[in-house]
């Protein structure tokens, strides 16, 4: 199934933070948007919710060190003890080194995994971009048709899009649906209000 | 001071270099006006126009309570000499590492300026005349250095006894024989002058082009700012190295440890950011520094937090290779705070490791003001308990061989009565030196940097 999607260009960062308000201020929910580097205050236009990837990280982190920790103990201490310098077989200050290394090797691994597959990108997937001139030199704001699915609605958007700047918008179709993003607690309210 | 229409100008083409800078061109057909309102940083920030007037002045209630704070810290440390008349082993290396604790909190402002100023930090210009104060106590903590140095140095380093490097005394040491090329009286108070008033100099040079540029943009003055920073790095990376083994390593001289430099040095390095947070809340909560954002402060708790854990990683990194070891020449230093202070060693640990590391990892906790200063302050009295188990043990342990018993006294009246004192001088020395220049250098190349600045 094709899933539709209407695409403004714009040539300028600050018209894209510009036209990304305006939007929110006319009620509508901007789907996403791409650029060719971080664009400071555009996440607090699109009302994005912060990422909980650091929670994630923190999380795996936590996971290696007690993996570090227990395996050490089950291996040094259970299972084959070793006098090795006269040292206890808990040595923990010798076990600091390698539950560094496990800790941030799980929070590294974990977070690029989760990363991944929470943007859905795969080595199985066919890449689609809306605009490959977003990789260089413009700036795309993207609408999501299946939201906004009345004929009117998206005459307005692609009005709007031109009011605010936009050199170009077109319609693309996407063989794969772009994943929705995570919204502020209140957004609903102002989208509701619009309809 | 004036707002310069050449300072705007190479303001603009340093700070959006990518912008195509048009006034080139118009300056001869329409006059200097309409590049200077084209260009004036005061039409892109209205706000500037208020904070370059501003200058601090102290309130007699906080000059009051600085004052004090420094009779009371007086007090309390002259009834803690009283009453340790019989060791001035302690009272000498008690006030030794406080004023070298001070010292480097001076010492790690003028590192954050002139690593910002080598490294094109722009952010920072917004607090950079509360750092400069800082800096400024640089000469008043080295003089004072200088005096516990040469006084107290005789109840302080074992290794001054002229006997133990004369093969005929009873009392001849091979190993501090060996040393004493590095370790011997002349050189080793030259080499505390030379640190002292190097440090200064450059801290004077700094200050010097900072308060030039107040007069009008000149480019000179930025350049020859960095050159000043770039040698005071090279100066100081070698120096503070040096100064830690002079000070603090000697006092065990037997031993040695290939990072205690880094140790030393972050351990100020992450005190004087937690002062600097310090200061600047308070200026800030005073109405000085009305522009500074929590992005900035953010930045500042990010170093606090970043080099605790550096410190931890050097901490933990030198006890662990010397526990692994197990060479006698090595765990003497361990062995006797081991054997004296453990509680000490594994406070120290807790206050300067896992209260900022769990506490200070969250963003919000960077950005508010309460939990941020509370870390603060454990931060700052964390490694002054640090630089205490760095000098006070070794040095109890050494200079006691005279014959009678060891007696390692823990952090009484008398530490804590020089550290009121110290932090009292530290704080007049700074706002003095804060009263002195206006809260914003607005010449400095780099201001709008600073302003419109996110993390």
């Amino acid at each position: 199934m094709k899933h539709k999607y209407i695409v403004g260009i714009y040539d300028d960062d600050d018209k894209l933070v510009d036209a990304v308000k305006r939007f929110a201020q006319e009620g509508y929910r901007v789907h996403e948007c791409y650029t060719p580097f971080p664009v400071h205050g555009l996440d607090i236009a699109m009302n994005l919710q912060d990422t909980r990837l650091h929670t994630a990280g923190f999380v795996y982190g936590a996971t290696g060190t007690l993996t570090a920790v227990i395996t050490m103990t089950l291996i040094q201490v259970m299972d084959w003890p070793l006098i090795v310098g006269g040292k206890p077989f808990f040595a923990l200050p010798s076990f600091v080194p390698i539950t560094f290394e496990l800790t941030v090797l799980f929070a590294a691994v974990g977070m690029t995994v989760t990363y991944y597959l929470r943007n859905g990108f795969s080595i199985f997937k066919p890449v689609e971009i809306v605009d490959r001139r977003t990789t260089d030199c413009k700036f795309a704001l993207v609408m999501c048709c299946k939201q906004y699915n009345k004929d009117d609605e998206q005459q307005a958007i692609r009005q709007l899009m031109r009011e605010t700047g936009a050199e170009e918008v077109n319609d693309r179709l996407l063989n794969n649906e772009l994943l929705p993003n995570l919204y502020k607690h209140g957004d609903e309210h102002a989208h509701a209000a619009h309809h | 001071m004036k707002y310069t229409v050449w300072g705007d100008f190479a303001a603009n083409v340093v700070c959006f270099p990518h912008i195509p800078y048009i006034p080139n061109k118009l300056p001869c057909l329409c006059g200097m006006e309409v590049v200077w309102y084209l260009f004036n940083l005061r039409n892109l920030f209205p706000i500037m126009a208020n904070i370059d007037h501003l200058q601090f002045v102290a309130t007699g209630k906080e000059q009051r309570n600085i004052m004090i704070l420094m009779v009371v810290g007086l007090v309390l440390a002259l009834v803690g000499v009283f009453l340790n008349i019989d060791n001035p082993t302690r009272i000498w290396t008690a006030l030794l590492y406080n004023t070298f604790f001070t010292v480097g909190i001076a010492l790690a402002a003028t590192f954050f300026i002139a690593a910002n100023t080598q490294g094109y930090g722009g952010w920072y210009i917004m607090f950079r005349r509360v750092m400069e104060a800082m800096s400024l106590y640089l000469p008043v903590g080295g003089i004072l250095l200088l005096v516990v140095v040469f006084l107290g140095m005789g109840h302080i380093y074992h290794w001054l006894d002229p006997s133990l490097t004369d093969p005929a005394s009873p009392h001849y040491d091979k190993i501090l024989a060996g040393k004493s090329a590095y370790l011997n009286k002349p050189f080793f108070l030259g080499r505390i002058v030379l640190y002292v008033v190097a440090w200064s100099a450059f801290a004077w040079f700094l200050r010097r082009n900072s308060l030039e540029g107040d007069k009008g943009y000149n480019q000179k003055l930025y350049q020859n700012s960095k050159y000043i920073a770039a040698f005071f790095i090279v100066f100081f990376a070698v120096s503070e190295s040096m100064a830690s083994w002079d000070l603090f390593m000697s006092i065990q001289p037997h031993w040695y440890s290939t990072l205690w430099g880094w140790y030393n040095f972050i351990s100020y390095f992450v005190t004087g950011m937690s002062v600097t947070y310090l200061l600047c809340a308070y200026l800030k909560t005073r109405g000085y520094l009305p522009y500074m954002t929590d992005e900035h402060f953010h930045d500042i708790g990010k170093f606090m937090f970043g080099f605790s854990i550096a410190w931890t990683y050097l901490y933990f990194s030198q006890f662990m290779l010397i526990w692994y070891s197990n060479m006698p020449e090595e765990t003497k230093y361990y062995e006797i705070r081991n054997a004296h202070y453990p509680i000490l060693m594994w406070f120290t640990f807790i206050l300067n490791f896992i209260t900022p590391f769990l506490i200070l990892v969250t963003r919000g906790a960077k950005r508010n003001f309460k939990v941020a200063c509370t870390l603060g302050a454990v931060i700052i009295f964390g490694h002054w308990m640090d630089f205490f188990q760095m000098s006070m043990p070794g040095a109890l342990a050494n200079m006691s061989h005279g014959g009678h018993e060891v007696h390692f006294s823990g952090i009484g009246l008398l530490e804590i009565g020089i550290f009121c004192f110290y932090i009292g001088l530290f704080l007049f020395v700074f706002f003095r030196n804060l009263a002195a220049a206006p809260m914003l250098p607005v010449n400095h190349p780099f201001v709008k940097e600073s302003f419109v600045h996110h993390t």
